[in-house]
């Protein structure tokens, strides 16, 4: 299975650092973001989960304005990924969820002003916090995605151009019971 | 009222037809005061839901199949339809009722319909269109046999065979010995800057199952084709190849977005790319408008008829500028997966040409939807793997949302005009009972295991194929239900 990643990467704090899995497989990428990621993957047939692990990112790699605001932040985000040439569409990507190791000072701040942080967050693409983004998939890749977007696909139901599977076994077992037209020729 | 034109059951309900569109238009310019009434969308809107699904679904197979009879409620539903139908148009006083048989299948309703409208009208009524012959795959013929048929029952007065533009005008005129009328000739032709802009003020845009929230509305780039597919009569019956100048297309296109607020259309012609140089003018010129307007690409959206081309006649770039036009979903004559048999076909195409079609499509986010013919008569058990090869191959494309549909038809069925009709045996053909061969009526010499029986199973063998990996398969039980028909009717017969 070939996979392909885009990311958009900050880097003025430095290079963020990612790894990349599938399951629980030896990473296909590890190491300083790139903006394009690329690797040939052996996976078996069934349910998968890529993960991406955003790690190393320290307390400083970020700025404030004099307001406190965050003005730059070390951090990955996710632009694309693709799976043998076919790409998720972005609603696709927003489904996953990425799970954050909050900074400890941050989270009990946060939880002292009453907003409690969430142990996951989705639709989530941008990677600022460390922790690890999950996208679930199966494979053989082509038949699942297709039925994934089964839903999305003109729906000719009920319409003139409809083609319904029943009709076609029963027409099928029909045309197989006739004899064969002998042509006089 | 001059003039009543009128759309009749059964076209698909897409988008308004071009067909009427242009007559209404025609008749402006004459001078001919004109309404035009939509019996077509009437059917497909109302009688489902006044009648009920099921008496729908009845009528909709009577229009299209000899061997239906209507049951007894449905017959006085659609008897109701055809009386509400002729009282309105009756209310006109029109002094001419042109009605378009756009294809055979509106045969069996315009039979019904003229044959009621005679007795309550003295108007003159004509007939036009594509399906004044009854064959599924041929667009016309030097003997419009429907159209005559209704000419000596007295139910018409007058038929023309071929384009309008120049012979309608001397029908109104009364000039009846114009070529074209009541005639095998085929009417004059027009060059495409003869054609008017279309009319579609008397349509309701929005009414048609287009699935566009303002519509879609019919476009025509070309007559004619440039190519000559031996199963196609259309190079022989619509006259040598004319292309609209791209800017002409350009304005007329511009023109209905401003007068309909409409940003879909399909081009009705056999090929949007007969002429390279029209289509990337076309092109070119609604990216400058999309600039100048400060609008994004592909506000305008297109879908038609594509021909493949060779990627050294059609090249990345233009991809990437179709695709800011606004190129939508290119309808492509594929036909089969194998090259020998698509070489016989006369298609000018290879698989390796199709391939590069195909990734630039999903390149440049423009789909694809494939016509496919199966049971050629020289194809092999072989030749037909290679089909069902070519739908895994593709899969990819489908799970991208490439290729967006695909539609096998009934099996190949000779059209009278078509090369493979007009010389047989170069094409190694016998006909049935000493005919010559047409219609499902022939068998290949050296090709005895492609009996009609496996060609019909093969077509039915590509669709469980296709259904299977995935693919949006247009109008299958259309299709099946005419294969069915059909085979029971021709057991019958021998």
């Amino acid at each position: 299975m070939n996979i392909e990643i885009f990311l958009h990467c900050e880097t003025r704090l430095g290079m963020p650092h990612i790894r990349c899995t599938i399951d629980e497989g030896a990473p296909f990428f590890d190491g300083p973001a790139q903006e394009h990621i690329s690797a040939t993957v052996g996976v078996a047939p069934g349910f998968h989960e890529l993960v991406i692990s955003h790690y190393n990112k320290q307390d400083h790699d970020h700025v404030l304005d004099n307001e406190g605001r965050i003005i730059i932040d070390k951090h990955v985000e996710i632009l694309g990924i693709g799976i043998d040439d076919i790409a998720f569409k972005i609603d696709e990507l927003r489904q996953a969820h990425f799970y954050p190791v909050y900074n400890s000072v941050y989270y009990q701040q946060q939880l002292a002003q009453g907003n409690p942080l969430p142990p996951s967050i989705s639709p989530n693409l941008y990677l600022g916090h460390n922790g690890i983004w999950k996208l679930n998939f199966h494979t053989p890749f082509v038949e699942y995605i297709i039925q994934k977007r089964r839903n999305l696909a003109i729906n000719l139901d009920n319409t003139i151009f409809q083609s319904d599977v029943e009709l076609l076994k029963q027409t099928k077992a029909w045309i197989q019971a006739q004899p064969d037209i002998v042509w006089n020729t | 009222m001059d003039a009543v034109i009128v759309n009749i059951p059964r076209m698909a309900p897409s988008r308004p037809s071009a067909g009427t569109a242009l007559i209404k238009s025609l008749l402006n310019n004459n001078h001919v005061s004109n309404q035009l009434v939509d019996i077509n969308i009437d059917f497909f809107n109302r009688f489902a839901v006044q009648y009920g699904a099921e008496q729908f679904q009845e009528l909709d197979r009577y229009f299209y199949n000899d061997n239906v009879v209507l049951s007894a409620t449905t017959n006085q539903s659609y008897q109701q339809l055809l009386t509400e139908w002729i009282q309105r148009i009756i209310a006109l006083d029109p002094k001419w009722v042109l009605i378009s048989i756009f294809t055979w299948q509106c045969q069996n309703f315009a039979r019904d319909f003229v044959k009621q409208l005679r007795t309550e009208t003295k108007a003159k009524i004509v007939i036009g269109g594509q399906g004044m012959i009854k064959s599924e795959n041929t667009s016309f013929n030097e003997n419009p046999y429907f159209a005559k048929e209704l000419l000596a029952s007295g139910a018409i007065d007058y038929y023309i065979q071929g384009e309008a533009e120049k012979a309608l005008p001397e029908l109104l005129r009364g000039n009846v010995t114009f070529p074209g009328i009541n005639s095998d000739t085929f009417a004059e032709r027009s060059e495409m800057n003869e054609v008017p802009v279309y009319d579609f003020s008397d349509h309701d845009i929005t009414a048609y199952h287009s699935g566009y929230s303002d519509g879609q509305l019919p476009l025509e780039s070309s007559r004619g084709c440039v190519r000559s597919c031996s199963f196609c009569d259309w190079p022989v019956y619509a006259g040598g190849f004319r292309s609209k100048p791209g800017d002409q297309l350009f304005e007329e296109c511009v023109g209905y977005y401003h007068q309909h607020g409409t940003t879909n259309y399909y081009f009705n012609d056999s090929l949007i790319n007969g002429d390279l140089k029209d289509f990337r003018q076309f092109n070119r010129r609604l990216v400058e408008y999309y600039e100048q307007h400060n609008l994004p690409d592909r506000t305008l959206k297109y879908s038609g008829m594509y021909i493949v081309r060779k990627p050294n006649q059609w090249q990345e770039a233009d991809w990437a500028l179709i695709s800011r036009g606004g190129a939508d979903t290119l309808l492509i004559g594929v036909e089969t997966g194998s090259d020998r048999v698509r070489k016989e076909m006369a298609k000018g195409f290879n698989s390796a040409d199709l391939d590069f079609t195909v990734q630039m499509a999903s390149r440049y986010k423009i789909k694809l939807y494939f016509l496919m013919i199966v049971g050629w008569p020289s194809e092999t058990r072989a030749d037909f793997e290679e089909t069902l090869d070519l739908l895994r191959r593709y899969q990819r494309y489908v799970a991208d949302g490439t290729l967006m549909g695909i539609n096998f038809g009934t099996s190949l069925t000779i059209g009278e005009g078509t090369p493979v009709y007009l010389n047989p045996e170069k094409f190694d053909l016998v006909g049935v009972d000493g005919k010559r061969p047409n219609d499902v009526f022939w068998m290949h010499q050296h090709n005895p295991e492609l009996t009609y029986k496996e060609r019909v199973l093969r077509r039915i063998e590509a669709q469980e194929l296709a259904i299977s990996l995935g693919y949006t398969f247009w109008k299958g039980d259309d299709q099946l239900t005419f294969i069915r028909n059909k085979y029971e009717r021709i057991l019958l017969e021998h």
